[in-house]
Formats: C-alpha cells, structure tokens, sequence
C-alpha cells in the first residue's frame, strides 16, 4: 500500500476528497512528522543491513554545497574538509595560512574508497549507514562483533589513519552525513568483482542491490522466491553485518511505500487526522480531533502489546534486580557413619 | 457482499439489498471493507487468533533469513521446530548471544536457538553447517486484506460483532460524527476486552518457573 492509496483514506475521513481545505503538502508534511513519532513512540521499526568493504558509490562530492546538487543516494564525500574548504594533503592548510612549511602527511589520498586499497591511504575510509539508519543494536565484520568506539579512543593509537588489521570496533564519523569508521582499516584487499554501469562501477556483477539503502539485497543464487517461504538470504562473510533501529524515510511522492507494516498505516493515519482536524484552519473541528486523537494514543498502546508478543516464546526467570541467584554451596564433610563405632 | 459487510449495511442504514451509497461491488463496497481489514488485523495483533506453519529450508553457513508470506505479513513467531532432530529451538536475543560468545555469528552446528529481529528477520544460532534440515514455524499472521465475496475472513466468529462495531465507528467518523463514532469504537473495545472470556484453554494452570539456564560463558 503506497502513500497515495493512504492519501485517499484520510481525505475520506477528513470529507476533504479534491484538497478544498488541507493540500497535499499539508497532509504530506503531517504524515512524516506524524511517521517519526509513532516510531519514537514504539520503536517498532527494526531492519537488518549487509554492507560491503569498502562501500561502492555512484558519485564522489567534495563540499557540502555540492550535496544538495546530487540527485543520487550513493554518494561519498571524499579528501578532507578544512573550514569550509576542501583540500587534498594537510600541507595545503599551511599555504592557505600563508606559512611556509610543509607538514608530513599519512598517505595518499582518493576520492572512491576503493582507490585506498591500491596504495598506502592517508585518509580513513569511511563507510555510511544505511538510509534510514537511527540507532544500533549489533555490529559485525566478517561474522566477528564489532566494539562501540570513541575517535577519542581511536586517536590513543598514533597511527589509527593508517592501521590496518582485522576491525574489532567502529567509531561515528559524521551523524549528517550518516557516516562511521572501521577501526583497524580493514586488510583484506580489495576484490574487484565491480560491473561497470554506464561509465561508472556500482554494482558487482550478480548482486542485486537496494539503491536506497545502499546495500547488498541479494546476491545471484541466493533468492529462494518458491522453495518452501520465499526468504531472501543475507550473507554475511566478509561484510559489515548489523542490526539497527530505524527511522522511517519521508514521503516524497505518491508512489512511495511507507517502512511500516501495512497493517500498522492505520495508526499513523489516525495521527494524521487528529492534526488536520486540530490545525487552525477552516476544517479545525475540536470533537473530531480528539476522537481520531484517542485512536492514535491507543494505536500506539496496542502495539506497545504486540511488541511484547513478539517475546512471548522466551523462557523467562524471574529474579530479584541486585540480588545473586540463588546457589547451593556444598561443603565437604565427612560421612553421617564417620567415624566407624563399635558397640 | 459477506455477512459481515449486511450486518454494517444494516447499523448504518442502507439497504443491504439495494444499498444507496455502498453498492455491491468492489469500488462501492470498498471503504467498509477496509475498515473490516483493519479491525481483523488489530484483532489478530492483540490476539494471536490467526497461525500458520511455514517451513523454511535450511542453507549451509547462512545464519540469517527474511520471512516473505504470501498470505499476509509476519506477526510474531511462536514457536520453532528443527526436523531432522524433532526438536524446538529456544528464542534467544543479541545481548545474551554477545555475552555468550562475541564470534557467536562464525559458529556452524546444528542450530538449537533463534532470534528474531525487527519485523520479518530470524536468526538461527549456531548457524546450519549444511542444506540438509527444515525449520518448522509456527507463526501468527497478520493476514492480507481480503478482496471478494467469497473470501475466507480470517477471524473466530467471538470477535465478529467487535469488526462489525469498528467499522460503523469508521462510517461515523467519516460522516464527521464524533459522538457516535466514539459511542460505536467503545463497542469494540469492550468486546475486545473480554478477550479472558474467550481463550481456548480454560482449563490450563500456568505457573511462572522456568528450566531455563543461562548458557555458559564460552572460554
């Protein structure tokens, strides 16, 4: 069910079916808000994400003006940002300061992060989470957990920019532009299994991929769509695996699809309708706000419950919080006929 | 038009046999049909009344697997049963699977516990080390809307009148009555909360103690 099949539904209950009162814009902007609340509110969206390393994107930017410009959702902000410049070597920030000097630099720098595994790099390699990343739950490279890391934890190792090894933690690097850091660099060399697709590498060849998370979907093979459930089967080998909390994305348009279970659109709608009833406009009518305004408090009780059926499997043992369970301590001692008597 | 849909017809009332607004056909009949969707689905949320079995082969080394439905979307799992060696798999979660064992994604054995993750996710710990078993999931199914006449309404015949009451405050609603639509939605959420009223097992005495163990830290 897509956005515009939602649309429909709440202009019917709104009596508002060709936007006399509320405009699109006006429900559309409700809807998302309304979207990010019902998920702070139950924290019910939840996804998986296989990335690979390094990331592959369409298009590399330098400055942040350029970002609003790129009409792709791959995309990797490359070499170093220095007060609204972007500049290529750490020296450069001496000349712009007019000083002469020259300060050692780490490596080479690249603007795709593959380029870093043909030489030594002088910049991090940063990856990007997914889209509609907001919290996380677990992280794993190549089936190995992954520590939560600091840059300041980071930095006590004088050559983290070019430590490479097998990555035991990750740091965030940017929450804006949703990026974070593998730390040790990742040393398995680069495989280049890459397709090029109109003059660009993006995909490797069989692989499937979600353009608007930026990650590996399914690889060739491992789509089961009739065997028994249809599954699709992430894998997990020498990948960065997580688990992590959503958020859900706008709606742009009416095509979209809205992250949330269909059978949970209903909620979000009814928190849609009490805000456009309750808006200062022609169609402010207070009864019908509190109404569908109640509907959506109690929606949101009613899968607060089914999120905790989804545990119901669990074997629970109830303990005391602080207390140590209970353990019997058996001493040793000698036997109830010791020592022998006799009569 | 189901049974379900003339009993709406009538509270409201049209005509079930010459309705005026919601003709018998599918665009005509369609607002009430979706509010009869919606109801058997919350229903089926805090209930657990629709189950289905799906059986999920097993792929070597892949521990990881999204559930695709077709009949209508995961809701929760509620139990999960290997083949081979006929038994269940115990539902486990991350924090307990880290503090287990940090390289808990690299062990390959048969599994003997799973973990769910977000809406349609299972894990199977230790991963399967070959094709050669079937999972066995028992889970409940928030079912797809139903579409025509003749369609199976997924739903016990306790909660009818409950889906009957949420669709007629939906009308009311829509007709911008708030009264009435609220008098009709505390309809519903009284049938829906007698729900004790109508478990299937009466006669079940449940305590609260459990087998279970923590696993061992591995060393």
């Amino acid at each position: 069910m897509n956005y515009g099949d939602e649309l429909v539904k709440i202009r019917r209950f709104l009596r508002d079916p060709v936007g006399s009162i509320w405009s699109d814009a006006y429900i559309k902007h409700i809807y998302n808000d309304i979207q990010q609340d019902f998920q702070h509110k139950t924290s019910l969206l939840m996804d998986v994400a296989v990335q690979r390393v390094p990331g592959v994107y369409e298009f590399s930017y330098q400055h942040d003006w350029e970002f609003v410009y790129i009409d792709e959702t791959q995309v990797y902000q490359c070499l170093l940002q220095h007060d609204g410049n972007a500049i290529t070597s750490r020296w450069e920030v001496q000349q712009i300061a007019g000083i002469d000097g020259d300060v050692g630099d780490y490596g080479a720098h690249f603007t795709q992060p593959w380029e870093a595994y043909m030489t030594t790099a002088g910049d991090v390699i940063k990856m990007r989470f997914a889209r509609n990343f907001n919290s996380m739950r677990f992280i794993a490279y190549n089936e190995q957990t992954l520590f939560s890391l600091s840059q300041k934890e980071v930095q006590n190792d004088p050559a983290y920019v070019n430590h490479t090894g097998l990555p035991y933690g990750y740091y965030p690097y940017d929450q804006v532009d949703n990026s974070y850091v593998l730390y040790p660099r990742p040393s398995a060399g680069f495989s280049d299994e890459l397709d090029s697709v109109n003059g660009g590498v993006f995909f490797a060849t069989d692989d499937t991929e979600d353009a608007t998370t930026g990650v590996i979907a399914t690889r060739s093979g491992s789509f089961d769509p009739d065997d028994g459930l249809p599954v699709d089967m992430i894998d997990t080998a020498n990948n960065v695996f997580m688990v992590y909390e959503a958020s859900p994305v706008d709606m742009s348009v009416n095509a979209d699809e809205s992250e949330f279970p269909d059978f949970m659109l209903k909620y979000i709608r009814f928190g849609v309708i009490a805000r456009a009833y309750g808006g200062n406009n022609d169609g402010k009518i207070k009864t019908l706000s509190d109404y569908w305004g109640g509907k959506y408090l109690l929606g949101i009780s009613v899968v607060k419950k089914y999120m905790q059926k989804k545990r119901q499997d669990r074997d629970y043992r109830l303990t005391t919080k602080g207390v140590k369970p209970f353990k019997n301590v058996r001493h040793a001692r000698l036997p109830a006929a010791y020592p022998v008597s006799n009569p | 038009m189901n049974a379900l849909e003339t009993r709406i017809l009538e509270l409201i009332g049209e005509d079930p046999d010459s309705p005026d607004v919601f003709t018998d056909d599918a665009d005509g009949i369609a607002p009430i049909r979706d509010s009869i969707n919606e109801a058997i689905a919350e229903i089926v949320m805090l209930t657990g009344g629709y189950k289905r079995q799906y059986f999920l082969p097993l792929r070597a080394d892949t521990g990881f697997y999204r559930l695709r439905p077709r009949s209508g979307e995961v809701g929760w799992l509620t139990d999960v049963f290997l083949i081979n060696p006929r038994f269940r798999l115990e539902q486990t979660d991350l924090p307990r699977l880290n503090a287990h064992n940090p390289l808990w994604m690299m062990d390959t054995a048969q599994p003997y516990s799973y973990l769910p993750i977000g809406q349609d996710v299972i894990g199977l710990y230790p991963k399967p080390s070959s094709n050669s078993d079937i999972v066995e999931i028992t889970m409940v199914e928030i079912p797809s809307a139903y579409t025509g006449d003749r369609d199976r309404i997924k739903l016990r015949d306790a909660y009818q009148y409950a889906v009957v009451n949420y669709a007629v405050s939906d009308f009311w609603a829509s007709r911008g009555d708030a009264n009435e639509a609220a008098k009709y939605n505390q309809l519903y959420l009284d049938a829906m909360g007698l729900t004790s009223m109508y478990t299937a097992q009466k006669d079940a005495v449940r305590f609260e103690r459990t087998a279970k163990e923590p696993w061992p830290v591995r060393t």
